[in-house]
């Protein structure tokens, strides 16, 4: 169990051996390894699109930034949460 | 034993299942003689070789499932076609029978690359649907009500679904018997008197005639039963489930869920439970933690079928 916590700095990438699904928009997901089911919101959904390349974090909240109504620090904050609770599952990984 | 029928073969049908064996499976649909699973009394291995994985009382591995059941007896499940029992002497028939329906039969299809759901299937205007939700939730009662209401069963406790989809989606009839908790029989004035009991279990077993259908009928949609957290809340409320809901509903509403990913079957799993969940409609039903609500609750269902286009 990794239960680091991310910094705007790292530069982080999904895993590629998740098997995932697309329901109305919104994403499922199988860790086989884990034998554990998740699924995202919508906008996790866009999260976990824009991390399949490597992408740093800060990057990743100016990307964001310009696709919803969001200011700076909500964005920061809400995004830091998803994905230290996807890299706590193992879901995507630092590079 | 007397529950054996000697050398004579019985054959039966569920689940999609057809079986034949020595056993005499009174609950089960009879069907002339043809098999793809024989159940029959042998040598049950001590454990399994290779790479497996043990658990308190089974053990698994690709294809081969192993168990261990106290007081009834050893079973070997292969290839999804075979079924190898060696029972305790004392062991009591009914209990095989409900291991057999509710713990190996799952197995069998789950060996072939078929998940099952946990709920009981209904039809409705000619359409069919599932009722599912946590143990407690009253998915029974609201099952049994509808029966009392003239609706058909089509499964009970276990469903499984036909194979090719593409000539349309239905559940296989389970068998004609609907459990009943002595809780739900009193508070549904049901008489337990005279109905077979299952032992170490607080349920009594219903056997059905006419309520009973067992021509295919396509499947619409899947509602989930929940209580209300809010104990004061005292409507019955009805909402469709989309994304990520849909499909964890669907996932965690499969039957023996945390067996699957034990017999290397996650990914599957996965793929089968997404399909199914872009074939159905699901809706949440939260009732009130007291009160008598099943009529509600039956008549947002109905209506939900009757006015939705699937």
């Amino acid at each position: 169990m990794i239960n680091k916590k991310l910094v705007l700095e790292d530069t982080i990438v999904r895993r590629e051996d998740i098997s995932t699904t697309i329901i109305d928009g919104e994403l499922g997901m199988m860790s086989e390894e884990k034998g554990k089911y998740y699924t995202l919101d919508f906008i996790g959904t866009r999260v976990w699109e824009l991390i399949e390349k490597p992408i740093k974090v800060d990057d990743l909240i100016i990307a964001l930034m310009k696709e919803y109504e969001v200011d700076r620090a909500t964005c920061e904050v809400d995004l830091l949460e998803l994905l230290d609770k996807l890299l706590k599952e193992e879901l995507i990984k630092l590079v | 034993m007397t529950n054996y029928s000697g050398n004579k073969i019985n054959y039966y049908s569920i689940y999609g299942i057809k079986i034949a064996t020595e056993l005499v499976l009174n609950e089960l649909v009879k069907m002339d003689g043809e098999s793809d699973l024989i159940i029959s009394s042998g040598k049950v291995p001590e454990f399994l070789k290779g790479t497996t994985q043990s658990y308190a009382f089974f053990q698994t591995k690709e294809n081969e499932f192993l168990a261990r059941i106290k007081n009834v007896g050893s079973f070997y499940v292969i290839n999804g076609n075979e079924i190898i029992y060696d029972l305790y002497n004392d062991a009591e028939f009914i209990s095989v029978k409900m291991y057999l329906y509710g713990f190996l039969l799952p197995v069998v299809l789950m060996q072939r690359g078929q998940f099952s759901l946990h709920g009981s299937c209904i039809e409705i205007e000619g359409k069919s649907i599932i009722i599912a939700g946590h143990s407690g939730a009253g998915k029974s009662s609201l099952g049994i009500a509808f029966r009392l209401a003239g609706y058909k069963l089509i499964a009970d406790d276990l469903i499984a679904f036909n194979e090719d989809w593409l000539e349309g989606l239905y559940v296989h009839y389970g068998f004609p018997v609907q459990k009943i908790t002595s809780d739900t029989a009193k508070h549904l004035k049901i008489k337990t008197m005279g109905l077979e009991k299952i032992p170490e279990d607080d349920k009594y077993l219903i056997p059905l005639k006419d309520e009973f259908l067992m021509t295919p009928v396509p499947l619409v949609a899947l509602f989930e039963i929940t209580l209300h957290e809010d104990e004061t809340k005292g409507e019955v409320v009805l909402e469709e489930l989309m994304g990520g809901e849909k499909l964890r509903c669907i996932i965690a509403n499969t039957y023996n869920v945390q067996m699957i990913g034990t017999m290397g079957l996650a990914q599957k799993h996965f793929k089968y439970g997404t399909s199914l969940t872009k074939r159905i409609k699901v809706f949440r039903i939260t009732r009130p933690i007291h009160g008598f609500s099943l009529e509600q609750q039956m008549a947002l269902i109905v209506n939900a079928i009757k006015k939705t286009t699937f």
